[in-house]
């Protein structure tokens, strides 16, 4: 909390100040978010004045019990949904729509079925008028960082395993060389190996592509595995609960991160934020 | 991906269920076991005679009763297959097709602009799209014959007129079951386009059209078999021309045979549609799961 | 679909204007707009072109008290439920027929798919031309039409009826076909019939007015054609206003059909 505070402050001297674009990717400030349920439905809050602050090249995870609007939160960094009041600030500019500046890779990947593979990819490309030839090639090389093989690339969506159909997503959204990578709990549609593959294959893509990441995440290993900082959020309404430092060495992928002798100890942590939050609140709505 | 039936039945029962019934059935199908051995021509030969030897039985029968009656009011099959010939040989047919295409195939293919544009506008708009789905309704609902006369009193006869009545009857099923399709596109499909910052314009080529083809061609059944109606119509009621043209003079003339002839090819040109539509829908939708 | 869900897709969709006033509103706005439109295009065409909306209501009320209508419209539905009664006996016979004979069904269905796509209208002259031109042919255009949808319905229902639910029948000692359509395949076959008239009857409407228009004779069909005859335009469209009452009442038959078989069904 005390972090988190400090941190705006900084953020908020950063229009004045050129290093604080530097260091600052993105920052959230006192989002408010409310949903109404049916026509006459009581509005139901769902994020009380968050705010937080993503460094340049920091992979941050947000971590919450269901109901604690993580996943709003990164849905209205990426503008896809509008805060009540409260402002998004990347590189100094307010966020008012989405952008090819942060791309986004979904839960439910998101892959067009009527496109092959390497289309997909070349999607973001082919909105922005890249030439075909030169989409190509960038479709092919991030189809072989994120270790998708070029025999698939003629495939549609539907002939993959859910793993590959995430790496593509991934793919997808590196080809946008956007510098912010937004994902919402992208690993939550697949089975437990496949997911800690990918996990890795993840890591090891983020340190070598320096990008900022924003993961979303119920799953506390993987928050701890990947992440620089973990945001816990309280649940119903959301708020910031506390920003917890992974102080694990990197790169990550080189080693067996589970067997480090500080890594029961992170965890538990977060586990005993998240436990407090969900006995606190009861019973919570699935968001 | 998502299967269309669910919406395109509300919009046209008929179609799913003439579907599902020319479907043969487990019942009508042949024991599998039976299957393993048998070449391609021995399945065609158990698939086929069946329905050879019923219309081989039916026409026969027919043969034989318009022969005792009256072969030439009753269209004797074999009256008809002359007759056939004959108009093959005069010309008559082959001129008559030539004109009834020449507004059946622009008629159909305004519809289909028209329609897809509308269908996609009233999709994107849900204000819009409820606003209009009443007129529509009603337009479809109303018995194109009906409106002869101002059809008559606002184009006349001609070329315009019969344009008018086809696209009439063809535009609103393309555009309805067009609208029904771009209102099931998957919000996440969308979701994720708009996080690309794809415009409007992206949008509907990139995801909206791809992911409506298959209610797109749904509606282009109805629509074309409409517009082969419409050509009827327009035909029989506005002026003698074309293959309606040949049906309508022929019938006061009581010469039934003739009138079949020209009807079978209406028939025909109904039959090529509806297998062509099928092999675009197949091929266009590669995409989905099998 | 969330709540949210359709709170995006609704931002997403949404055209900017007349966004904030209540549905029914806007239906008034558009319906009145319409209407003044009509009346003021009106006033630069000639009333044969173009007769101004309050004219074609008078008309509509002309014809409505002056008995005209209601006779026309007694005439229609007479034919009309003549040739729907046919197609629904001939098309439930035929179909369950075909649906339960297997032999049957083998040796009719690829034509029924042939026969489906034919235009049967360009067969009403020749309809007419067989069975006259008094009531019997014209029953006959609309038994036409409104047969083959019938049948493909019947079926299909009749067809997939559940397997296990006639072997149940079966089990409790069903053993006559009678008893066994009676008991398990109609009841589930009965939403497919009632769509398959539904459908017969949108049909039939239409095979209606072409009858009556081709012998501009009787019922709405040869109103309009009178009228049309005289270029009294007004009345023209007055009397195809009417149509839609007629397909409304038909509706409202079938579902009270629906009602009654339902109440039979439990």
């Amino acid at each position: 909390m005390r972090e988190n505070l400090s941190k705006k402050a900084s953020a908020a001297g950063q229009g004045e100040n050129p290093d604080g674009v530097d260091a600052v990717a993105i920052s959230a400030r006192n989002i408010v978010k409310t949903y109404t349920i049916g026509r006459e439905g009581k509005p139901m809050l769902v994020l009380d004045d968050v705010s937080l602050d993503v460094r340049r090249g920091e992979f941050l995870a947000i971590i919450g019990p269901s109901g604690s609007g993580k996943t709003t939160l990164l849905r209205i960094i990426a503008s896809l949904e509008s805060a009540d009041s409260g402002q998004v600030i990347a590189q100094g500019r307010p966020v008012t729509q989405p952008s090819a500046e942060r791309a986004m890779v979904f839960q439910h990947f998101g892959l067009f079925p009527w496109k092959n593979i390497i289309d997909n990819v070349k999607f973001p490309l082919k909105i922005r008028g890249v030439k075909d030839a030169e989409a190509t090639a960038i479709a092919r090389d991030q189809l072989r960082r994120v270790g998708l093989k070029p025999q698939f690339e003629q495939s549609h969506p539907h002939q993959l395993s859910g793993g590959m159909q995430q790496r593509v997503g991934l793919a997808r959204a590196l080809a946008t060389d956007a510098d912010v990578l937004l994902m919402d709990e992208p690993f939550g549609a697949l089975d437990a190996q496949t997911r800690e593959v990918l996990q890795g294959d993840l890591a090891r893509v983020c340190a070598q592509t320096s990008k900022t990441v924003i993961l979303v995440t119920h799953d506390i290993d993987e928050a701890v595995l990947l992440a620089d900082r973990i945001l816990v959020l309280t649940a119903g309404p959301g708020r910031v609960g506390e920003i917890v430092d992974v102080d694990l060495p990197r790169p990550r992928w080189e080693y067996d991160v589970r067997a480090h002798p500080k890594y029961p100890e992170v965890r538990r942590h977060v586990w005993d934020l998240l436990r407090s939050h969900i006995t606190e609140d009861g019973a919570n709505d699935g968001d | 991906m998502q299967t269309p039936p669910s919406q395109a039945a509300s919009l046209r029962p008929d179609a799913v269920t003439a579907e599902a019934a020319l479907v043969p059935s487990p019942v009508a199908g042949r024991p599998p076991g039976s299957v393993l051995r048998a070449s391609w021509w021995q399945l065609a030969l158990r698939r086929w005679w069946p329905p050879a030897v019923f219309g081989l039985a039916a026409l026969i029968l027919w043969e034989l009763i318009s022969q005792s009656i009256n072969p030439l009011l009753f269209a004797a099959p074999s009256r008809t297959v002359e007759a056939f010939g004959e108009l093959i040989l005069s010309g008559e047919l082959l001129d008559a097709l030539i004109v009834t295409l020449s507004y059946l195939v622009p008629g159909l293919l305004i519809s289909v602009v028209l329609g897809i544009a509308l269908g996609i506008f009233m999709g994107r708009s849900v204000t819009w799209g409820t606003l209009l789905q009443p007129y529509l309704d009603a337009i479809y609902a109303l018995p194109r014959v009906a409106i002869i006369p101002l059809v008559i009193l606002w184009f006349g006869v001609g070329y315009e007129a019969r344009i008018f009545i086809i696209v009439l009857g063809s535009v609103v099923p393309i555009a309805m079951s067009t609208s029904a399709g771009v209102r099931y596109t998957s919000v996440k499909l969308l979701e994720a386009a708009r996080s690309f910052q794809a415009t409007e314009l992206q949008i509907i080529r990139h995801v909206v059209i791809p992911s409506s083809i298959p209610f797109i061609i749904s509606g282009l059944r109805i629509g074309t078999e409409r517009a082969l109606v419409g050509a009827v119509i327009a035909e029989v009621f506005l002026s003698l021309t074309g293959l309606g043209g040949i049906i309508q003079t022929e019938a006061e003339r009581f010469n039934a045979p003739y009138v079949i002839a020209a009807a079978l090819v209406y028939a025909l040109l109904g039959g090529l549609s509806m297998t062509a539509l099928g092999a675009i829908e197949r091929r266009i939708a590669a995409w989905k799961a099998a | 679909m969330t709540a949210t869900d359709t709170k995006r897709l609704r931002r997403f969709n949404t055209a900017r204007t007349l966004r904030q006033s209540p549905m029914w509103a806007k239906h008034l706005t558009l319906g009145l707009g319409l209407i003044a439109l009509w009346e003021l295009s009106s006033l630069f065409l000639d009333p044969i072109v173009l007769p101004p909306f309050h004219s074609v209501v008078v008309a509509f009320f002309v014809l409505l008290f002056n008995g005209s209508l209601i006779a026309a419209l007694g005439q229609s539905l007479l034919l009309l439920v003549l040739g729907l009664a046919a197609a629904l006996v001939t098309g439930l016979v035929v179909g369950i027929i075909v649906g339960r004979v297997s032999i049957v069904e083998r040796m009719v269905v690829p034509f029924l798919g042939a026969l489906y796509a034919m235009p049967t209208i360009a067969l009403i002259p020749l309809m007419l031309v067989w069975f006259g031109f008094g009531l019997g042919g014209r029953v006959v255009v609309v038994w036409l039409v409104a047969f083959f949808p019938m049948l493909v319905a019947v079926h299909a229902g009749v067809r997939d009826a559940p397997r296990d639910l006639t072997e149940v029948a079966r089990s409790f000692g069903v053993r006559r076909e009678i008893t066994l359509l009676r008991t398990v395949i109609l009841p589930s076959a009965l939403p497919m019939i009632l769509n398959g008239l539904r459908l017969s009857v949108g049909r039939g409407i239409v095979g209606m007015v072409i009858a009556e228009v081709y012998l501009r004779l009787g019922g709405i069909g040869g109103l309009i054609s009178e009228y049309g005859a005289v270029f009294r335009t007004d009345y023209v469209i007055a009397a195809i206003a009417s149509l839609p009452a007629l397909g409304l009442l038909l509706a409202a038959g079938v579902e009270y059909l629906e009602r009654r078989v339902r109440h039979w069904r439990r």
